[in-house]
């Protein structure tokens, strides 16, 4: 069980990793809008300029 | 969809009208050529995936699509000392924040910036569907504002800078502040939670030192939490123990501090127990209900806000010199200004010389121009539409539309009678609590006094009535907050619970029933000599250089505009009687029975209008005050919700008896001086009813006040808007309905909250006084029962209608 000594250390550090990102993510804005993002994906970005294409 | 309606904003489409755009391969219906034209702009720009995603439709786009107005108010934005206002440089490019004027769901903010992002000279474009801001960067070397904005303003969506005056900076900074202490409480109380199981299942066949350093590890993930996260909770505990008035936050604070300091001292002596999951736990669930009320809160208020920004930024003011042109910062009251033809005005004034008709629909929402001259009080936000207008400045900040936009946030910043209730239920409740929690620590003090602290501590927490002091608040927010979606403003909160208790209502009839306007409702001929067709077109002619509601009916009947109809000869008016000419030839006459009855001897038929010649009656005019469109629906829906209509009307008790038996309405009062109709409403009122008034006429002023909740029409008077509870935007009655739904929702979603709480409170209340309840159990307890109280009140904003 020594192992604990060196892992939880580990885990508290990635911790503190996680929560500077989100501090990061925060102040930039990112939690603003969270209606929008959720359907973002659902867009075609790059669909073909070529509508004349019977598609599919 | 509907057949028949604007594949783009699903408005009706007006007959005889065929405008289609190919769209998913195949032709869609359009109702006006603004709507043809964003929807084909969107199509050749390949985003067609707009019309698959959105969630609402689109606004109807009126006329002209980027108006002179607007062009010029976009072109003067190009200007470096007024870009300097808004903007902020970001290197070689410019960064602004607009607020868009359109946008109606996620999709509309795919659309605007897909299509910014194609724009030469476009850095970056973000959009914010919930608050409809849009952030732009761009290069001012290869694109001017001006051309960024007109071509949004084609697809339908007007941006103009957003005033940073007018923005919450102080909503953002706490809203991020919650989030950040969310997100540190969350990733905290994850590690210390799975350091507690591993201390409550090894702790058999752990060695004392491991014990003891996962015990440390815990007080090291829980102090930021404590220390940081909770931090707003020991404020707010602090400044209302300053006012005399201790919250839920007191009970909430020493049971944190408390828990964390014994917790502590066990760590540092191992003797006892550690609560350190059930303290960072119970800290990231309070936060979480705060962040909820807090964002429910905002929400209403965002959209309002954006109201202010339709106002441009600089006016022209007269002086001796001539025109120039300032900010409208620099204006004072007094001063004059000149306000071009197509110019939207930034401030209140009074016309001092030119007169012209300006379009108020900032104001009302209704496009119809409205004739103003000197000595006139036109309002910021109305717009010029033909003659140039020297305007004395009466206010520059505090104008009309700020006005109403602070109406709206001061209705969601009045506390409401239920509210103010259970916040004093709450305050008693708080103090109670603290009695009860001391002398639960005493008597187990002198009984076991190993545990004593652990009990008081599940007292404190289990029982913190945070459920019961959200249980209100947050129903009527999320109330206010749909009314407003639906197009009712509330102007005060008590307007929901006043709601909820109506079982009559009743209407004024003009103007509120109807559109207000007359349309011909039947042409009876009496001769051969003549058809319908050509009635109108005679009575037309006669009628075409006339200006009252009955002329215009006439004209619009025959189908005739004012410049190609030809005017008839020798014509004499009568005002208020009837109007006589020569057409082709023959002299006829057209007005009042008396008055045919006057100038001809026929026996004359009973029309509101006849038409005659010298040989004989032609013929008999009608006419109706057709009811708004949806007047029939919301007289059957209101049926259903067990509200029972009535008319109470000034115009004449035939006129309104037909109206309400089209409508089937039973109640049908006429000839109504204001003073019978407060008689009315009071009446109704000593039999015990609850009575909603609508109207917006001047002599509805006292009945509105006198009902016991009332809305007014916004294209009423300024006096019925004044005494009303309530505003109704736009031009549809429905949102009555929806308003009155949701006033009964809420009180429903009120009572069941409270029950829970209470309930919830009472029965672990003698659980954690007897020592039966772990911490750990009363935090979950009281955590979950106050999500369930906010949850629960989400369920009346996603309301349906």
């Amino acid at each position: 069980m020594a192992i604990i000594y060196v892992l939880i250390p580990i885990a508290i550090l990635f911790i503190c990793v996680a929560i500077g990102v989100f501090i990061w993510a925060v102040k930039s804005n990112q939690f603003d809008d969270l209606e929008r993002h959720g359907t973002s994906v659902l867009f075609d970005d790059d669909q073909p300029d070529d509508k004349d294409k019977p598609s599919q | 969809m509907t057949q028949g309606s604007c594949f783009h904003c699903h408005e009706p489409i007006p007959d005889g009208l065929d405008l289609t755009v190919e769209i998913f391969n195949k032709p869609r219906a359009m109702c006006c050529l603004g709507c043809h034209a964003v929807a084909e702009s969107i199509v050749s720009a390949g985003l067609t995936d707009y019309y698959k995603h959105r969630t609402d439709v689109a606004g109807k786009v009126e006329g002209d699509l980027v108006p002179e107005a607007l062009k010029l108010q976009f072109q003067r934005l190009d200007m470096e000392e007024i870009q300097d206002e808004f903007c902020t440089n970001e290197g070689d490019f410019k960064e602004a924040l607009l607020s868009l004027d359109g946008v109606r769901c996620a999709a509309c903010a795919w659309l605007i910036e897909k299509h910014l992002s194609r724009q030469v000279g476009v850095v970056r474009a973000t959009v914010n569907s919930s608050t409809h801001r849009l952030l732009l960067r761009w290069d001012p070397a290869k694109a001017a504002l001006s051309q960024l904005l007109s071509s949004l303003a084609n697809l339908g969506y007007q941006a103009l800078p957003y005033d940073k005056e007018v923005e919450d900076k102080s909503y953002q900074d706490r809203k991020q502040s919650f989030l950040i202490r969310i997100g540190v409480a969350a990733l905290a109380s994850m590690q210390v939670m799975m350091f507690a199981v591993a201390l409550y299942f090894g702790v058999f066949d752990m060695e004392p030192h491991q014990q003891s350093y996962l015990r440390w590890v815990s007080l090291l993930m829980a102090t930021p939490v404590i220390c940081y996260a909770a931090w707003p909770f020991y404020r707010s505990a602090v400044t209302s123990l300053k006012a005399g008035h201790p919250n839920m936050d007191v009970p909430v604070s020493i049971a944190l501090i408390l828990a964390f300091v014994a917790s502590s001292y066990a760590t540092i002596y191992q003797t006892g127990e550690v609560y350190f999951e059930s303290i960072s736990m119970f800290t990231f669930f309070l936060l979480l209900g705060r962040y909820a009320e807090l964002v429910a809160r905002h929400r209403g208020n965002a959209r309002s806000a954006n109201a202010v920004k339709l106002l441009p930024a600089v006016v022209h003011r007269l002086t001796n010199a001539g025109v120039e042109t300032v900010p409208v910062k620099q204006v004072l009251a007094g001063e004059l200004l000149l306000l071009k033809p197509g110019e939207t005005l930034a401030v209140d004034g009074i016309i001092r010389s030119g007169h012209s008709h300006v379009d108020l629909s900032v104001l009302t929402g209704e496009h119809e121009p409205i004739a103003k001259s000197v000595g006139d009080t036109v309002f910021a936000g109305v717009i010029n539409q033909e003659q140039p207008l020297e305007i004395e400045v009466t206010e520059v900040k505090d104008t009309m539309v700020a006005s109403i936009v602070r109406m709206q946030e001061q209705a969601l910043a009045s506390r409401a009678r239920p509210v103010q209730f259970a916040d004093k239920v709450a305050r008693y409740f708080v103090v109670a609590l603290l009695i009860v929690a001391s002398a639960t620590a005493t008597f187990w003090y002198f009984n076991r006094p190993e545990d004593a602290l652990w009990i008081t501590l599940a007292v404190l927490v289990a029982t913190c009535p945070c459920a019961l002091s959200l249980a209100t608040p947050t129903a009527i927010t999320a109330g206010i907050s749909r009314l407003g979606a639906s197009g009712v403003i509330a102007k005060t909160a008590d307007l929901l619970d006043q709601l909820a208790a109506i079982d009559r209502i009743a209407f004024d009839k003009t103007g509120t029933l109807t559109h207000g306007t007359l349309s011909v409702s039947n042409v009876k001929t009496y001769t051969g000599q003549f058809d319908q067709q050509q009635v109108l077109a005679i009575a037309a002619s006669l009628e075409s250089g006339a200006n009252h509601p009955l002329a215009d009916a006439i004209l619009v009947a025959a189908n005739a505009d004012k410049q190609t109809i030809t005017v008839a000869n020798n014509i004499e008016l009568a005002p208020g009687f009837g109007v006589s000419g020569d057409v082709d030839g023959m002299a006829v006459y057209l007005g009042s029975p008396q008055y045919i009855a006057q100038h001809t001897s026929h026996s004359v038929p009973s029309h509101r209008v006849v038409l005659a010649s010298n040989d004989a009656v032609l013929a008999g005019l009608d006419f109706i005050d057709p009811p708004r469109d949806d007047a029939q629906q919301l007289v059957e829906q209101l049926t259903e919700l067990g509200v029972s209509a009535a008319i109470v009307s000034g115009d004449q008790q035939s006129h309104t008896a037909q109206l309400a038996n089209t409508l089937a309405i039973d109640d049908a009062i006429g000839n109504c001086t204001p003073e019978d109709k407060l008689a009315w409403v009071k009446q109704k009122q000593c039999r015990g009813d609850n009575v909603l008034m609508v109207g917006d006429g001047i002599n509805d002023g006292p009945v509105l006040s006198q009902a016991n909740a009332s809305i007014a029409i916004s294209t009423g008077t300024d006096i019925a808007k004044r005494s009303a509870d309530a505003v109704l935007l736009g031009s549809k009655l429905m949102p009555i309905a929806t308003a009155v739904r949701v006033g009964q929702q809420t009180k429903r979603i009120i009572r069941q909250n409270l029950g829970w709480a209470l309930g919830y409170n009472l029965v672990v209340l003698p659980l954690a006084v007897s020592g039966m309840l772990p911490p750990y159990i009363a935090v979950i307890g009281m955590s979950a029962s106050s999500l369930i109280v906010v949850v629960n009140a989400m369920r009346i904003e996603s309301m349906k209608g």
